[in-house]
């Protein structure tokens, strides 16, 4: 990194800065601190796919599938255990089956291999898999219906181990990356378009799976008051010493409550965005980085010269997507609750994407400050424009035009998008913080 | 020593190598010359993992090493140049020469994060192992320039220089002389031969200046059409009328080509 770059990036961040104080002095503090918290989280995820992308050319179209399971170990980690649902015939019997269903495709993997060159291979693997499959189903259904059959209107799942939801973030991580190895052990070292493929495949998979097996975190009857890390404002306001407090210093107690919460989270989340930047920029300064930009500059010559370069790739894929799945499991954190059908590609997976390529992808600085950026234009640009085509249409007659004009106000935010999207493409192609 | 059996490799219909069979002596400088298109790159990219065979046998010190991955090869002592200068651009050129050792503690990522001492030594030993190849090939003014914006003949010499980043036991050099000025050449030229005699590197050359075969190889391998022609001193092979035939069956006119 050059001094001008540097001097860039501290004034493009100071600009940023503006933006979200000054939403603070225009709207409310609250309101900022809102587009605050989940700007930080933004950035984790933009930092988790420009690990991918920017250091390593591999193409991600699944962060919403990782968020999500981010997400579920949320829930699975920190809401209460449901009573009864751990009974032998109930959530046992499911992980049995579970088990079984694993067991069955490592059997089938493992005869794949073993009987290469037999004339019935493909017989005796496929009928593994099918006898699997309905011992699979025999032993996984009853026990299903067993577990959603508890209570369905409140748990009808097999609820969570009532840890504390902090430890719930590095569990996110573990289990995205349990599906980013499976994942890449599958489609790298194929054609890159093949890795493109299956994270949108599994991605969908995984939102499929959480939206239709109740069991697991209740499906789209979603799961709602998971328990916080931080205070909550009725304890806070309950509090006598933190009115007090609140008082002297001559603010409303409800509204500081708020605050004090929204600011805990904003605290938790920084510290958590401060610590990858600091691991991934100290990686990327070192021989690990060096191997990194050697592979990417030219493959074949890397290999040539010693370095693995699926094993990297497969290293380096896991890793960002650990990352998502670590921010998926924030996020859920700061909602306080699961909702399968808000994974949607667009919200998560695109929007993503322009964040990193607005910020500069290979350039990890550029990557949080698209994650900051185009947050708070996501959130900020629907009443900005509903402002705009007021002002418009405020001197026009009652009509279709203006109710049209009026109703483009609700697609804003991606006409924003794609026009931030352009504007950066032509005049800065590599992004507003570029790799060096 | 290397043994190459019968390899075959076709692109569809056409067999750039077409059972070539030779055998590299353990601390030898072999050539291997033949005209353009003769399967000599296509050759080295089977023996180096980066093309699978589509039949045949590479077989290093007894042990069957057909289709093993680059990284593997590299780890077994197996080095090569390419053709086409194949340098990490992004990177300057002392970079290029420090990435090569494998096993580097820093490339653990563990090590990145708390292990930064460890990491801090060993960089200054790479780095002043990396200034001095850079002297010996008389680019030390480049060590800090960006190795995309360098001339071809100096990412030659830097495809070389890689190669004498670690403990080889065998290098195949793919033109690593084309582009370079005579002088250079015959730097390269001596720095081979130090390499040969005093680490008993072994060498496979691939080059079409004469001169510079004839100094520093024995044997010499000629191929043609993708199969292996004729082996010997220079002047044998010279002398040999399949291979001056061949050498004009491509349009080469002057038999002076090849000296004959
Ligand atoms: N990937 C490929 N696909 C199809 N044909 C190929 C491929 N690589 C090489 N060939 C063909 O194989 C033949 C041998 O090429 P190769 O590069 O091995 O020749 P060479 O002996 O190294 O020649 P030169 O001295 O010009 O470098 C050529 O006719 C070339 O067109
Ligand atoms: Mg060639």
């Amino acid at each position: 990194m050059n001094l001008t770059l540097d001097r860039k990036a501290a004034v493009l961040f100071a600009l940023v800065a503006v933006l979200y104080i000054g939403t603070g002095f225009v709207q409310s503090w609250n309101t900022a601190l809102s587009i605050l918290n989940m700007g930080l989280i933004s950035a984790i995820m933009a930092l988790g796919v420009n690990i991918q992308w920017g250091y390593a050319g591999l193409f991600n179209v699944g962060v919403m599938g990782f968020t999500a399971l981010g997400g579920l170990a949320a829930v699975l980690v920190a809401s209460d255990p449901v009573e009864g649902a751990w009974s032998a015939t109930g959530g046992w019997q499911i992980l049995l089956a579970l088990l079984m269903g694993g067991a069955t495709i490592a059997a089938a993997i493992t005869l794949w291999g073993k009987l290469q060159g037999h004339k019935l291979r493909g017989v005796i693997v496929a009928s593994v898999l099918i006898v699997g499959f309905f011992v699979f189903r025999a032993v996984f259904d009853p026990a299903v219906a067993t577990v959603e059959a508890i209570n369905p209107a409140l748990t009808g799942n097999i609820g969570g181990l009532g840890l504390p939801i902090i430890l719930a973030w590095p569990v996110g991580g573990v289990l995205a990356a349990g599906a980013a190895w499976i994942i890449g052990k599958t489609a790298l070292g194929l054609r890159s378009d093949y890795l493109a493929i299956a994270t949108l495949g599994v991605a969908e998979i995984i939102i499929y799976i959480l939206k239709n097996e109740d069991w697991l975190a209740r499906g789209v009857k979603n799961v709602i008051g998971l328990p916080r890390p931080v205070p909550y404002e009725v304890d806070l306001q309950a509090n006598a010493t933190f009115v007090d407090a609140m008082q002297n210093f001559g603010a409303d107690p409800v509204t500081a409550s708020s605050i004090t919460v929204k600011l805990s989270y904003a605290i938790l989340f920084s510290v958590v965005l401060i610590a990858l930047i600091w691991l991934t920029q100290r990686a990327l300064n070192s021989p690990w980085g060096r191997m990194i930009r050697a592979i990417r500059d030219n493959e074949t010559s890397a290999a040539a010269m010693g370095k693995n370069v699926t094993a990297r790739h497969l290293q380096i894929f896991i890793l960002g997507s650990a990352v998502c799945g670590l921010a998926g499991a924030m996020m859920t954190t700061l909602d306080s609750q699961l909702v399968p059908s808000t994974y949607q590609p667009l919200r998560f997976t695109f929007l993503i994407w322009v964040m990193v390529i607005v910020g500069g992808s290979g350039n990890n600085l550029g990557a949080v400050l698209g994650g900051f950026l185009i947050w708070w234009l996501w959130i900020q640009v629907e009443p900005l424009g509903l402002l705009l085509l007021q002002g418009i249409t405020a001197g026009m007659a009652e009509g279709w035009l203006k109710a049209h004009l009026m109703d483009a106000a609700a697609h804003m935010r991606l006409l924003t998008m794609g026009l931030i999207l352009l504007l950066v493409l032509r005049f800065s192609p590599r992004g507003l913080l570029p790799e060096r | 020593m290397i043994i190459v059996e019968n390899l075959h490799k076709h692109f569809g219909g056409f067999h750039a190598v077409d059972g070539a069979s030779l055998k590299i002596e353990t601390g030898s400088i072999t050539g291997l010359v033949g005209p353009n298109g003769a399967g000599k790159t296509t050759l080295f990219n089977v023996i180096a993992g980066v093309l699978p065979p589509t039949s045949g046998r590479v077989i290093m010190d007894g042990e069957d090493i057909t289709g093993l991955p680059p990284h593997e090869l590299f780890a077994k002592g197996l080095l090569r140049t390419f053709q086409i200068a194949h340098e990490f651009s992004s990177m300057s050129c002392r970079e290029n020469l420090m990435m090569v050792p494998s096993g580097q503690s820093g490339e653990t990522l563990w090590n990145t994060w708390f292990g930064r001492k460890r990491i801090a030594e060993e960089e200054r030993a790479l780095k002043a192992k990396a200034d001095e190849v850079l002297e010996f090939l008389t680019i030390s003014h480049l060590a800090d320039h960006p190795a995309g914006a360098i001339s071809g003949g100096q990412k030659k010499l830097l495809e070389l220089g890689r190669t004498m980043m670690v403990d080889a036991k065998i290098v195949f050099l793919d033109e690593v002389g084309a582009g370079v000025n005579r002088t250079l050449l015959n730097t390269i030229g001596d720095a081979i031969i130090r390499l040969n005699k005093e680490r008993g590197y072994t060498f496979c050359v691939i080059e079409h200046d004469m001169d510079f075969i004839g100094r520093l190889c024995d044997p010499v391998i000629v191929m043609a059409e993708g199969h292996v022609l004729a082996e010997g001193t220079l002047d044998e092979i010279k002398a040999n009328e399949d291979v001056i035939e061949a050498y004009l069956g491509t349009g080469l006119k002057n038999k002076d080509k090849i000296g004959a």
